[in-house]
């Protein structure tokens, strides 16, 4: 029997928050992290779908662990979570942890109660939006916002690293159309590359 | 045409400083192919490290999906050999992992599902899984796929595919 591994390097394993890494010119990851202490321990990342707001966070979430400190990482899926965030809020010690809240804005109202409530007890939190709300005023730590120089970077790399196939190859032109066709979406952009993956390695596979 | 992979992963791979190790699995079947209710013997060494960085190792035998959603997981096998340390630094072990050589040896009871399975969307990957934990706090994971059931790959579609 014909047995064979169709590894796709633009599988949700290789490509989720915190399996990529983190790309940035002007500013590293313990840079972010020591603006963070400066602007008072609560902040915002702010940015469009797919713009790597999540990977940010899941790095920073890393970094803050080996620096000892307690992390508490949160994805929020509907405002029901808030009863968690709240029991995290009044649980932790403030002093030791640090929070991380990916999707802050599905939250709703209750985002702006558990701001209040961060503020009262000194929690050092980051949470992600698309949009900073006009209600809260804790700072921007950073706007995210993904290049097609970030985006072949980061195919180039888990092309190297995870492609089951050396024969398939996507040229720059390519990269930059599938780039732009998303709007700077990374997510979609590498789902879009994880299906001609699949229809390449398929293709060579009925060749033979 | 049989064909394994192995994958290697550091999970802080951006901060890499210890050099990554080496993981060999040996199978008892050549072909790495496995019937429901076989029994999986593996056999791995570890090259590459000081024995003494190393303070734990897991090994498992799992199944996951891989594909464009989100990830499932089943472990059918699961050990942990813990090192611990004495106060003359040298180390201490269960006796099923040599300290020397970095060997070890694993044997479970292949349940009959899921079986592997090669799909566009999504795909169902068998393999053993050595994960070594560094004294730094650090931890490197190696993946060696091995097949389970006969499901011939998915091929697409004549229409897809002209």
């Amino acid at each position: 029997m014909s047995t064979l591994v169709f590894q796709n390097p633009f599988s949700t394993r290789f490509v989720q928050p915190g399996a990529i890494p983190w790309f940035a010119a002007d500013t590293s990851l313990s840079t972010l992290l020591f603006r963070l202490y400066d602007v008072g321990n609560r902040a915002i990342i702010c940015g469009p779908h797919g713009s790597g707001k999540s990977t940010i966070l899941s790095h920073l979430a890393s970094v803050a662990q080996r620096q000892g400190l307690k992390v508490h990482c949160l994805r929020i899926c509907s405002w029901i979570d808030a009863i968690r965030v709240m029991r995290v809020f009044a649980t932790m010690n403030p002093k030791q942890s640090i929070v991380s809240v990916d999707s802050w804005e599905l939250l709703g109202f209750f985002g702006w109660f558990l701001c209040q409530f961060a503020d009262f007890r000194g929690i050092c939190v980051v949470v992600t939006v698309h949009e900073k709300p006009w209600w809260n005023n804790w700072p921007v730590l950073l706007h995210t916002k993904a290049n097609d120089k970030t985006f072949q970077r980061l195919v180039y790399g888990l092309m190297t690293k995870f492609a089951g196939s050396k024969t398939i190859e996507f040229s720059n032109a390519m990269l930059k159309d599938v780039f732009q066709r998303h709007s700077g979406n990374l997510r979609e952009a590498f789902f879009e590359l994880y299906d001609h993956y699949e229809r390449q390695s398929r293709r060579t596979l009925s060749a033979k | 045409m049989t064909e394994s992979k192995r994958m290697d992963q550091n999970t802080l791979g951006s901060y890499r400083i210890q050099p990554n190790p080496q993981i060999n699995v040996t199978f008892n079947r050549e072909n790495i192919q496995y019937s429901g209710g076989d029994h999986l013997r593996a056999h791995y060494i570890v090259e590459g490290i000081e024995s003494q960085s190393i303070s734990a190792v897991e090994r498992s035998v799992v199944w996951y999906t891989e594909g464009k959603g989100e990830e499932d997981l089943g472990v059918i096998f699961f050990e942990r050999i813990q090192l611990g340390r004495r106060k003359d630094s040298t180390q201490i072990s269960s006796t099923s992992l040599s300290t020397d050589h970095m060997t070890g040896a694993l044997a479970t009871e292949l349940p009959h599902s899921p079986v592997s399975y090669e799909g566009i969307i999504v795909k169902i990957r068998w393999c053993v899984r050595i994960r070594i934990f560094f004294q730094s706090g650090r931890d490197f994971v190696s993946e060696h796929i091995f097949f389970l059931g006969s499901v011939p790959v998915v091929r697409l579609p004549a229409k897809i595919e002209q």
